[in-house]
């Protein structure tokens, strides 16, 4: 029974565990507001999206990796939850399965399981769900349009058609979320009193999504100079699942640099990014490539861009050499 | 006023379950023990060990020599108490450190060694004879570091210092020894680093002390205002940092007080011309030349998530187990700790004495956090005060890959801990690297 | 994972549901109260000129079904909440075209207070905004249902121009049945005299208990087919005071008359001791002289002055010999300069224009209902009459609606 007693006597109060709840709560906030606005299906969904990345995760780390079964593993819980967040609310439960499957067994998994991945999980299943079920994640419709219709669960077909006029949208339903979109993206103060939640716990590192967001809202004049339409971009902003991006995939652990300058750069060049995608692809696309495409530098990022030792010259690797 | 710190390590805060643990540093209690026998062990310094001076059946006064070292690198052991010795023999203290220890038997009749008077003419001692009596009181550095402290003003004196700074940040987030006597004996405390700043010859004394002790920047003030009258050739200053873990490092200190990074094995005397003092060393220095008392009690606190914490005057060499004996709720303890809760070392064996460096006690229930594994988050990044990655050592280690350890700078490791305190996965960062700090070093200097 | 630790999670994850969904809730209210200010705003800005209220709240009642021209109708209420108006959204058809009009109607749904032409199509020009002002200025405050004067078959039908028979004196005149009739009640009938018109008709009946017939058909002792009696009585002498002149009541031969609405019973025994009455008052033979001349079982004609032109015996055989009630439209006729006395044919059929009085009913609405005549737009008559017709629509839901609330 007895482990070696070891110095540090105390630790923080915040184990693996725990932060992982804590991020479940943080996310709380808009996946009520996606049941909300979308109904009995988005429980269902993420019912499902959740418990099988989770299943699938616990069998296979047991399977493959003897040495990590001494413990359960949540974070696969967040990142079934974000996978239900970012798809639209008429999603078929067998699109939402596959993809969970992909990122459990695919992404994580595949790798080494939890802290080794090198994509963030949840983004690449929406990003295979963008290829795979191209239909099913265009299909998005209105809020309150379907509460208790469930058919969309087995064939993917929304209650409701989008129609696309939505020329003036209230302020109050842009903060609110009650906008067409993804299931639970769309709504900015939902998503912040998420933030909240983290900022509270000590769980919000905030130099990725600074470096994120200063590129978006500064970027943007330079990089749109010839097509300046502010109102668009700030909705896009509010309610293009930037947050949900900036807020959870940008604080991620694994997959994002563990120096804070590394992060802080990351963060940039994921914001130019974004702002490219947006402007030559759409918005989904903006959403969900950029921060792909930068998990795959953070090992670039995490081997260069480190703490300076004491009594070593900045760039004591290059001096070394 | 501005105050000064350093970059990472990590701000202690309340959320562990020593939470209690602010209030009784504000009024800190002070307990005095008197135990029934003491192990005083000869090498409670870093140095030349002593030698015991007594045998088996001596009768011996509190502040009599019972140890002497063989030449100046080390400083005399006293009797703490007054007694028997009953015991001679070989003890393993928990740093790792074999020596002779004698053991007296208290005999209760709080006998004091005639030497122990009070001294009139204190004021106007000259130099040589304050550094006789610095040699001759066995004051080694109490934070922890154990160098004595005439060997650290020799070194000093040699390198020709301009400033004395005396260390009142607790080198540990739930001590408070060192800010008792700032509190209760803020004048002592003064004038003993006065003494020492006329050993070192030194012109210049800088306070060091974090801004959250109000209580105690209230009293070191005031004592400064007093002795501005007297030193009117010393320049004194407080100066006043903002709480983070590790301050009360040396090498932090220096860091945040002057912006230079103190390389392996680099000594602040050469690095910024500047020595550091503990304010428990400079009190026991003012005792030595007032009362002509030796170290011979030093003030122990006893922490931890268990109980509520004490301040306790101990004779050097009483028993961990004694002290615990009147510490209610320390028997549901899970680990003692035999020094504070971050670098301290568990001890199985509550036999252990306290020695001149040993400024806590620790007592924890509370269980491990679990082990996971890494989840690459770094937190362990951003605490490390020297700017290494804990992570990526503690991988290397794993692979045995010494080499590339080195070109990391493993060496620099201070040992303090800040990166198993914030490892949600539970791993025993800290150790693993202080270890391999511990070889590098040694590999380096062979 | 320690006891206070899930109990931190529990408290954080209550917070946190209690927060957002109190933030999703004040934003789904919010939205609403915007949605609903927002319809009030563009009530107002849609009725405001008909009809300026604080408050429109669309009217749905069942009568609704009814009407199929009206196409809306709202309630229009002050800050205080009081029911100021109605506003009707009316789309009439007719064989030519169709006109889409909006009103403004005052609470009791008597007048009109305001009216616009939405949109109008195959019924000549639209109207200019000039010719708009003008019916406006005609029809403002007016009390409805509308018609235009042409429309009338006579001049004798316009309410204002209606001569008065010549000769008349002012006063109360008075005539009494000589018998009761067959019912038990004696019939007696009292004109009052003012200005040389006669401005106020009463018509009753009293039997041996001395209850009038009224109070009996309103207690409903005493019944007829169609209303009750009180209120044909009443609806009757309204109409003679209107007309002036029993003859244009146009009774037929078989005692009735088609042309009063809601009038059903024999009007012979009224028109017989109305046209007493005339007669009375033309002798200036007052109520008094003729109550005591009646306890005194004389005839008035003692009292009748010189100055009349008609000789009291010349009424009184006709009072006492006809008991059927056929009146005298000749002897009327010829007591009268009017040449109106044509009308009166002895079966009450009247030839020629007359014929419309009979049929007549403009939009389906009785030409006894009309309240108001206007002169219209000479050159836009085809336009008025559409105009007319949707507000004499509205006034048709407004008349059931009203029955149908209270």
């Amino acid at each position: 029974m007895k482990r070696k007693q070891l110095a540090p006597h105390i630790h923080a109060d915040q184990p693996a565990s725990v932060r992982y709840i804590y991020v479940l709560l943080a996310l709380l906030p808009a996946w009520i507001g996606a049941v909300f606005y979308y109904g009995i299906r988005v429980v269902v969904l993420s019912a499902v999206s959740m418990g099988c990345f989770f299943l699938s995760d616990y069998i296979v780390s047991r399977r493959m990796y003897p040495e990590q079964s001494y413990y359960v593993d949540l974070s696969s819980l967040i990142s079934g939850l974000l996978l239900v967040l970012m798809v639209p609310a008429s999603t078929s439960v067998w699109a939402v399965l596959l993809a969970s499957l992909f990122g459990s067994l695919l992404v994580k998994q595949a790798f080494g399981g939890v802290g080794t991945n090198i994509l963030n999980p949840a983004l690449a299943s929406r990003a295979f769900l963008e290829f795979t079920f191209p239909v099913q994640m265009t299909a998005v419709e209105a809020p309150f349009s379907g509460l208790w219709h469930l058919s969309s669960l087995l064939n993917g077909k929304p209650a409701a058609q989008m129609v696309s006029t939505e020329t003036s949208v209230p302020w109050m339903h842009i903060l609110s979320g009650r906008i067409t979109g993804m299931a639970g993206v769309t709504s900015i103060v939902l998503l912040l009193i998420g933030l909240l939640i983290l900022l509270e716990r000590r769980l919000f590192r905030f130099e990725a999504p600074a470096g994120y967001f200063l590129v978006l809202i500064f970027g943007y004049v330079p990089f749109y100079w010839d097509a300046l339409r502010f109102d668009t971009f700030f909705v896009w902003l509010c309610t293009g699942g930037l947050l949900l991006v900036g807020i959870f995939m940008l604080n991620d652990y694994s997959t994002i640099p563990m120096d804070p300058k590394g992060r802080f750069l990351f963060g940039l060049i994921a914001g130019l990014l974004t702002l490219v995608m947006y402007r030559f692809g759409n918005s989904t696309y903006a959403m969900v490539f950029p921060v792909l495409m930068m998990n795959m530098t953070t090992p670039i990022f995490d081997h260069y861009l480190r703490p300076r030792a004491f009594s070593k010259p900045s760039w004591y690797r290059e001096v070394e050499e | 006023m501005k105050r000064l710190t350093f970059k990472s390590g990590f701000i202690s805060r309340d959320g562990l379950d020593f939470v209690n643990q602010r209030k009784f540093m504000r009024e800190a209690l002070l307990e005095v023990c008197s135990p029934k026998e003491v192990t005083i062990p000869m090498k409670q310094h870093v140095g030349t060990p002593c030698e015991p001076v007594v045998s088996v059946g001596d009768s011996v006064a509190m502040g009599d020599p019972v140890g002497m070292p063989s030449d100046m690198g080390g400083v005399p052991v006293h009797a703490s108490i007054s007694g028997t010795v009953t015991r001679i023999d070989t003890i393993r203290l928990p740093n790792k450190v074999s020596c002779k220890a004698v053991t007296i038997k208290n005999d209760l009749h709080r006998r004091v060694s005639p030497r122990i008077t009070p001294r009139k003419n204190y004021s106007s001692l000259s130099i040589e004879e304050m550094t006789k009596l610095l040699w001759a009181s066995g004051i080694c550095g109490m934070g922890g570091e154990g160098v004595p402290t005439y060997t650290k003003c020799m070194r000093a004196r040699n390198a020709g210092v301009d400033t004395l700074l005396v260390n009142c940040t607790q080198s540990e987030p739930f001590l408070s020894c060192d800010l008792h006597h700032v509190r209760v004996n803020a004048a002592k405390v003064l004038q003993g680093a006065m003494a020492l700043s006329g050993i070192c010859h030194v012109k210049r004394v800088l306070f060091c002390i974090e801004d959250t002790w109000t209580d105690e920047i209230v009293a070191l003030n005031q004592a400064v205002e007093n002795a501005k009258g007297r030193y009117l050739d010393r320049k004194i200053e407080v100066r006043l940092f903002k709480p983070r873990f590790p301050q009360g490092c040396q090498q932090l200190l220096i860091k945040a007080l002057y912006g230079v990074e103190l390389e392996l094995g680099r000594q602040p005397e050469e690095a910024v011309k500047a020595v550091l003092f503990n304010a428990s060393t400079c009190f026991a220095f003012s005792e030595m030349i007032e009362k002509n008392q030796p170290l011979t009690s030093r003030i122990v606190t006893i922490s931890g998530d268990t109980i509520t914490g004490h301040n306790v005057l101990v004779p050097i060499g009483t028993s961990v187990a004694e002290i615990l004996e009147r510490v209610p709720g320390a028997h549901s303890a899970q680990r003692v700790a035999w020094g504070g809760a971050m670098t301290g070392v568990a001890i199985d064996r509550l036999d252990v004495p306290i020695i001149k460096t040993t400024a806590a006690i620790t007592i924890i229930r509370k269980f491990e956090p679990p082990r996971t594994n890494c989840i690459h988050c770094g937190s362990c990044i951003g605490a490390c005060p020297v700017g290494l990655a804990p992570v990526l050592l503690n991988r290397l280690i794993e692979l045995g890959q010494t080499e590339q350890l080195k070109s990391e700078s493993v060496e620099q490791c201070i040992a303090c801990g800040a990166c198993s305190y914030v490892c949600p996965a539970g791993i025993e960062l800290s150790t693993n690297i202080a270890k391999a700090a511990h070889r590098a070093r040694r590999s380096g200097r062979v | 994972m320690t006891r206070s630790f899930f109990k931190g999670v529990t408290i954080h994850a209550a917070i946190c549901v209690l927060v957002t969904l109190t933030f999703l809730f004040s934003c789904l209210s919010y939205a609403r109260s915007v949605a609903r200010s927002g319809q009030q705003e563009e009530y107002r800005e849609l009725y405001g000129s008909l009809l300026m209220a604080s408050e429109y709240r669309s009217l749905k009642t069942e009568v609704l079904d009814n009407h199929e021209d009206i196409l809306a109708v709202y309630s229009a209420y002050d800050e205080s909440g009081r029911l100021i108006g109605y506003i009707l959204d009316v789309q009439t058809q007719n064989a030519d075209g169709m006109i889409h009009t909006q009103m403004s109607i005052s609470e009791d749904g008597e007048n009109l207070m305001n009216i616009r032409v939405v949109e109008q199509s195959g019924i000549g020009e639209a109207l200019t905004e000039e010719q708009m002002d003008t019916l406006r200025t005609q029809l403002k405050g007016q009390r409805i249902p509308v018609s235009v004067r042409k429309d009338l078959p006579t001049e004798a039908y316009k309410q204002m121009d209606y001569d008065p028979l010549l000769g008349l004196h002012d006063g109360v005149y008075y005539a009494q049945a000589e018998n009761a009739a067959s019912d038990g009640y004696k019939d007696y009938c009292e004109i009052e005299v003012s200005g040389g018109r006669i401005v106020r008709v009463e018509w009753d009946a009293e039997n041996e208990l001395s209850h009038t017939r009224s109070q009996d058909s309103i207690s409903g002792e005493y019944k007829v087919s169609g209303n009750i009696w009180a209120e044909q009585s009443y609806r009757l002498c309204n109409r003679l005071v209107l007309v002036q002149d029993p003859v244009k009541l146009a009774m037929k031969s078989d005692g009735k008359t088609e042309i009063i609405d809601g009038v059903t019973i024999d009007i012979s025994t009224f028109v017989q001791l109305v046209n007493d009455c005339i007669a009375n008052s033309r002798a200036s033979f007052t109520k008094e002289q003729y109550l005591k001349n009646q306890s005194g079982t004389e005839d008035p004609d003692d009292d009748a002055s010189s100055e009349t032109t008609a000789p009291p015996e010349e009424i009184t055989p006709a009072v006492t010999d006809e008991t059927k009630g056929a009146p005298e439209p000749t002897t009327a006729a010829d007591t009268e300069p009017s040449e109106l006395g044509v009308i009166g044919g002895e079966d009450g059929v009247v030839s020629g224009e007359g014929d419309n009085i009979l049929s007549d009913s403009v939009d389906g609405i009785p030409l006894s209902e009309i309240r108001t005549y206007i002169d219209g737009l000479p050159e836009a008559q085809a336009q008025t009459a559409a105009l007319l017709s949707s507000v004499n629509e509205a006034y048709k839901f407004m008349r059931e609606y009203l029955n149908w609330v209270g």
